[in-house]
């Protein structure tokens, strides 16, 4: 066959496979296949072609798509499975060091630290000692933490897949022990509210209760740790996706408080 | 976004992976759309985000960032497919997995949509992966905006040359060469030209 007549054989063949040939183009076909049976063949791989493209493209198209936001829940969960499979990139740590103070903000008896500890504190650190030295208060530090009663599950799962087994979110894992501890070791004398559901850890967020109060929320479902509340007149109100861990994350909440506070 | 450092994320960076993570998310959640969302659109999510972590323990197989997206395109396929595999299997209370080859027959008179299979499903996902990455190589995105329009908009010849300015006859000519590119890429995955073979008898 010509090229030109295959190609006309061509286009003919895919606009009756998609529905779309007029009777005199399926006549023509028909004609076609009258004189070289064998374009029926060509014709069947045609079929199986248009099956394939119609089920391969779409999953071309997906490697360009663009819509649809990384979930947070998800995000503790695929780094944990960064650091068992690939390990912790000793470079990485190298270049961004993490130097928490070890300032307490928020407990007045921090101030009572040992000197050898007081003689770590970077410079910044050095103009909230003075405020604490000349007797300025400090804001009232308050922890809440989203509990998760229930049965304890290896994974977090997606909102969508525990709605349609009828349970909540937030019962199908269980803040860590050890989670629970390191927020306290952070923030020692801090008051810790535990809450059993979102809608009353929200409520409690949005409560307005003394004007130099901060409320340090960590919320496991979202993936990350809220700062709010006010102090010296200004307003506080920063989320910290929880990245790496819970622990770096509770150290850069530190330093950001620690510098809110001093400055 | 561009495609991450491949060596930051071999060596297991936190922010390389999510940047990653952020990258490569509307892809896998695509995948798994297409496939689940008419029968467990509940499991789309779990489904992406299983796809993101064997990307993870496959990462070191890859040799340019680019790969990393067919690789996870293909994973979240495979995934869908065999909860869907699953799904139906419980379905029919046998609790028993089954090629979709195996139940060509039975599907008339069971819960199962034939819409549920392909001639892709059959294919591992190195194999999945090496294809998508070929059709992304040998398919202009000018070729393809014609091909999606005739093969999933379902647009005639006349309506695609209108709405790309093109002669009728140069609409076959795009179409044709599509065909050839996809007939190249088919030939390299021996098990996909197998299926394709089959299906002809």
């Amino acid at each position: 066959m010509s090229s030109m007549n295959d190609q006309r054989f061509f286009d003919l063949a895919m606009k009756a496979i998609a529905g779309q040939a007029t009777d005199a183009e399926r006549a023509e076909l028909d004609a076609l296949f009258v004189r070289g049976p064998e374009l029926k063949t060509e014709f069947a791989r045609l079929q199986a072609e248009v099956r394939f493209m119609r089920e391969v493209l779409p999953l071309v198209n997906a490697t360009e798509a663009t819509t649809g936001e990384f979930p947070a829940y998800a995000r503790e969960r695929l780094q944990t499975v960064v650091r068992q499979t690939l390990g912790r990139p000793e470079k990485a740590e190298q270049s961004k060091p993490l130097q928490p103070k070890i300032v307490l903000v928020g407990e007045p008896c921090s101030a009572m630290r040992p000197a050898r500890d007081r003689a770590k504190k970077r410079s910044v650190t050095w103009s909230w000692l003075l405020r604490v030295f000349r007797g300025t208060s400090l804001p009232v530090i308050q922890v809440g933490i989203l509990e998760r009663a229930g049965k304890i599950s290896q994974q977090p799962m997606s909102p969508a897949r525990a709605k349609s087994r009828r349970e909540e979110p937030f019962l199908q894992t269980s803040v860590r022990r050890d989670d629970t501890d390191l927020l306290k070791q952070t923030w020692q004398n801090a008051a810790v509210h535990s809450f059993i559901n979102a809608k009353d850890l929200k409520d409690w967020e949005s409560e307005s209760g003394k004007k130099a109060t901060v409320k340090i929320i960590y919320d496991q479902p979202a993936g990350e740790v809220r700062v709010l509340g006010e102090w010296n007149g200004k307003t506080l109100n920063k989320t910290f996706p929880i990245e790496r861990d819970l622990s770096t994350t509770l150290k850069l909440v530190k330093n950001y408080l620690d510098h809110f506070i001093a400055a | 976004m561009k495609p991450p450092n491949l060596k930051d994320l071999c060596h297991g960076d936190a922010d390389a992976w999510h940047e990653a993570f952020r990258w490569l998310w509307p892809t896998v959640k695509e995948v798994a759309q297409l496939k689940l969302s008419p029968f467990l659109p509940q499991d789309v999510e779990d489904v992406a985000i299983e796809a993101l972590e064997e990307l993870v323990k496959g990462v070191r197989t890859v040799k340019v960032g680019e790969e990393l997206k067919p690789l996870a395109a293909s994973i979240a396929h495979n995934r869908a497919v065999s909860l869907l595999r699953k799904h139906f299997a419980q379905k029919r209370g046998a609790g028993q997995t089954q090629s979709f080859e195996s139940l060509k027959g039975t599907m008339e008179d069971s819960s199962e949509p034939a819409a549920a299979k392909s001639p892709l499903d059959e294919l591992v996902q190195a194999e999945l992966s090496g294809l998508i990455a070929q059709l992304l190589t040998d398919l202009n995105p000018e070729q393809r905006a014609i091909l999606n329009d005739f093969y999933l908009s379902g647009l005639s010849y006349e309506q695609i040359a209108s709405k790309h300015g093109l002669a009728i006859d140069t609409v076959g000519v795009y179409l044709k060469r599509g065909r050839e590119a996809s007939c190249r890429a088919i030939k390299r995955q021996p098990k996909l030209l197998k299926e394709m073979e089959a299906f002809l008898r």
